[in-house]
């Protein structure tokens, strides 16, 4: 009995000891922190796991000074990984791979990290940053398209695709950035509104978008003549955001809808 | 008994005692053992030298030690106060030396670099309740909701999408009179038609009250034989003087500058339309915003462009200016200095309204406080262990409960951070409370940019030159704005592409960590999808324009 209670003891604390040394786990930890000096003097001693890879490519990426070798270094880690990574792996990959082309490397070469997010959504279109993939593939082209009927027609093809998109937040921001584009672009105003309205409807988390777009939406409306909608809108913005500066200006247009 | 057994139980023993010695030392390295080490000490670092402010901070420090020791987790808190002049040069270095204390003022508003290497994001802890509002009418609210604004704006990092600093006070601007001497002024004939235009308090808050006793008082004016100022000021009264002037004309221009009519700006969009050549400074509402400015800063001593607040302070705690626009952080400095030699009331900047035969065209109605959002922004420094960080945050959460803070605001003069529902500032404070209901100021001649404003202070002095003043100085603005607006937009550029990519290791870290889909559906993405595409279609305008190198 002795003997068996010794080996169940011995086996807690030597669990609690490698638990309180796991410098994979500081290693991230200082990663998330944005402790790069300590993340990069651990991401010497991991594997050649897909998360090892991924960590390194992250620490290559963001670690100071910034140099175009080590933004490339990392792609080519992100490379690595996306060949032999399981699915989840393999889309943060995909994503990580695209965000570098997108912000790290300059000057940012936008077409090459579209065909990057493209290839990671349509490889792991259910995977979370498969999702998040698609989303930076719709901001890059709907910003970068000045000719407003070709961004329509961009935006046409997509919607199918971003009418399948499983996290919300995904597929709101997609919206979203589908209608501001229409907008920035000087395009189809009405369907920006009604790209807009599906948006809202799931409700953003940020209070700053959400008030944004209910005011897109109020002023919208009325443009649009649909003055019900329009005084709603302003309304509910004024009631959500009491101490947001535009919020009297918002009850006196509510007030002056028909 | 058996001796192989025996041999591997006292083996196993032997293991199990240097198992529990190893672990012991551990622990005691890592997470520290009370009852052998020194008692921790917490540092904070801030510039408020203002009076009566140190000594509201040690009172706080005092009172966090006395609780820490009653739950028997002593802490020494040390305070250091920097002057304002070298902070920021002393907390860099600090910072990139490694030797930085646990809390200090955070580089929010100033530098998005320094804040994402060495301060530490707290959007998920002020999503929790403060355990210090216990039995408060605040209790169980999440801490971020103990702001008045709900720290929508207070700590937050619009670049980097995240709250890097908790704020412990509100401050707002107001005019602060000397009721003596108004009320001797108004004794003389001379000051008697501005009797009928004061308010009912007897104060000077209507524009037209307030424009007729600064012209009553011209440059050189004398008042029984003592040279005599209607308004104290300097560079820095001057900044808020004329700018406040200035966004009054170009309120409703706002809504037709802004991307879209909401009336919410984008300085960025403006300046790629500068460069595009579709929006200059030379507009009616420009025009009339200077020519406001120009009345107003006539009102301003001679040469106030070269004074510098300690200036205006003195002249008019010395009692020889009527009035003076001041941030209410200085209030509690003021009352000192002033000593009880005269009394003193405070109100809003007034400025014209809509009915205003020259200057009501462009106005809207009166601007909306709710820009002074509680501040002060102490921030966590992330180079120290997690240990010393939470302690840090603990300590910040003690500031800013209820009863500490508004103890902390009756002893500073500043109003509390805190507000909400029984939540009551002292009563000799309220003319300092914001007013929230109220319109969205226009649009700023220093477009809410920092280069803009070195532009707007180089230029300032033609405003005030000649009787063409407003042409002069909105022809030096136009012909400063194209390299201005170069500047400005590569730097916003390139400090939002580092917020982006600091971003990306936390989402990508949590993702692939923890649950990815709980990851992705923060408010930080909805944030920064918007600003990343705002920025990419500055970056493709810009490339087009040949004044970002193409792919």
């Amino acid at each position: 009995m002795l003997f068996r209670a010794s080996i169940r003891l011995s086996a807690i604390l030597a669990a609690a000891l490698a638990a309180r040394a796991d410098p994979a786990a500081s290693a991230w930890d200082a990663l998330r922190r944005l402790d790069l000096r300590q993340a990069a003097a651990q991401a010497q001693a991991t594997d050649d796991s897909p998360r090892s890879l991924l960590f390194r490519a992250l620490v290559l990426a963001n670690r100071q000074p910034k140099t175009d070798g080590d933004a490339r270094a990392a792609i080519a880690l992100c490379e690595r990984t996306i060949l032999s990574a399981p699915p989840r792996e393999r889309a943060a990959a995909g994503y990580l791979k695209g965000r570098i082309l997108q912000w790290h490397l300059q000057p940012n070469p936008l077409t090459e990290a579209v065909r990057v997010f493209e290839e990671t959504h349509r490889r792991d279109p259910g995977e979370p940053f498969g999702e998040l993939a698609l989303l930076q593939s719709c901001v890059i082209r709907y910003a970068s398209e000045p000719d407003p009927a070709r961004l329509g027609d961009a935006i046409a093809a997509d919607l199918p695709r971003i009418d399948t998109l499983r996290l919300e937040a995904v597929r709101r921001n997609a919206l979203r950035a589908a209608g501001e584009a229409l907008l920035s672009s000087g395009g189809d105003r009405r369907r920006a509104l009604d790209l807009f309205e599906r948006a809202l409807a799931g409700g953003f988390e940020s209070d700053e978008a959400q008030g944004d777009l209910l005011l897109r939406v109020a002023v919208l409306s009325s443009e649009f003549g649909r003055g019900t909608r329009a005084r709603e809108a302003f309304l509910d913005f004024a009631g959500a955001f009491p101490r947001d500066a535009r919020a009297r200006w918002a009850r006196d247009r509510a007030a002056s809808e028909r | 008994m058996k001796r192989g057994p025996l041999v591997a139980t006292v083996i196993l023993l032997a293991f199990y005692g240097a198992s529990i010695v190893l672990v012991a030392m551990r622990g005691r390295e890592s997470s520290g053992d009370s009852s052998s080490r020194p008692i921790p000490v917490l540092r904070f670092a801030h510039w408020n030298l203002e009076s009566g402010v140190r000594e509201a901070f040690d009172e706080v420090a005092r009172n966090y030690e006395r609780a820490c020791a009653a739950r028997g987790q002593p802490v020494r808190v040390h305070q250091i106060a920097i002057p304002r002049r070298v902070y920021w040069s002393w907390a860099k270095s600090q910072l990139i030396g490694g030797t930085a204390p646990e809390i200090m003022l955070s580089m929010n508003a100033t530098d998005d670099q320094m804040t994402a290497a060495y301060f530490r994001p707290l959007t998920d802890v002020i999503a929790e309740a403060n355990p210090y509002n216990r039995g408060t009418s605040l209790e169980g609210i999440a801490w971020r909701n103990t702001f008045g604004d709900g720290m929508a704006i207070s700590g937050f990092n619009f670049v980097l999408g995240r709250h890097y600093s908790i704020p412990f006070a509100t401050f707002t601007t107001r005019v602060f009179v000397n009721l003596d001497l108004l009320g001797d002024l108004l004794q003389d004939p001379r000051f008697a038609p501005i009797a009928p235009l004061l308010d009912e308090r007897g104060l000077p808050s209507r524009w037209d009250a307030f424009l007729a006793l600064c012209h009553a008082l011209p440059p050189g004016a004398r008042f029984h034989g003592t040279p005599l100022l209607p308004l104290a000021g300097s560079d820095d009264q001057a900044q808020f003087l004329l700018s406040h002037a200035f966004e009054s004309q170009t309120q409703r221009y706002l809504f037709e500058v802004a991307p879209f009519p909401d009336g919410r700006p984008n300085s960025q969009h403006l300046m790629v339309r500068l460069l595009q050549g579709d929006w200059h400074f030379d507009s009616a509402p420009v025009r009339s915003g200077a020519a406001l400015m120009r009345e107003v800063g006539r009102a301003l001593p001679p040469g106030f462009l070269q004074l510098k607040q300690d200036d205006a302070i003195f002249q008019f705690t010395s009692g020889r200016a009527v009035m003076m626009v001041i941030g209410t952080w200085n209030a509690p400095s003021i009352e000192t200095q002033i000593g009880g030699r005269f009394r003193v009331a405070a109100f809003r900047m007034p400025l014209p309204g809509t009915d205003h035969p020259r200057f009501g065209s462009g106005v809207l109605g009166p601007f909306s406080e709710s820009d002074a959002v509680p501040s002060g922004f102490l921030g966590v420094v992330s180079l120290h262990p997690r240990e010393a960080q939470d302690r840090a945050i603990d300590f910040l959460r003690f500031l800013t409960s209820v009863p500490v803070n508004i103890a902390f605001s009756d002893r500073t003069g500043w109003l509390p951070a805190v507000s909400g529902p029984g939540v009551e500032p002292p009563a000799r404070l309220r003319s300092y409370l914001p007013v929230v209901d109220g319109y969205p100021r226009g649009l700023s001649l220093s477009l809410n940019d920092t280069d803009f404003r070195r532009l707007m202070q180089v230029n300032l002095h033609l405003l005030f030159s000649r009787e063409d003043g407003v042409d002069r100085f909105i022809e030096a603005q136009q012909n400063g704005a194209r390299a201005t607006a170069i500047t400005a937009l590569r730097r916003v550029n390139r400090d939002q592409q580092n917020g982006f990519r600091t971003g990306d290791v936390g989402v990508l870290v949590g993702g692939l960590l923890g649950d990815a889909d709980h990851v992705i559906k923060g408010a930080s993405l909805d944030h920064a999808v918007f600003q990343e595409q705002r920025l990419i279609e500055r970056l493709v305008r810009l490339r087009r324009l040949g004044l970002e190198p193409g792919e």
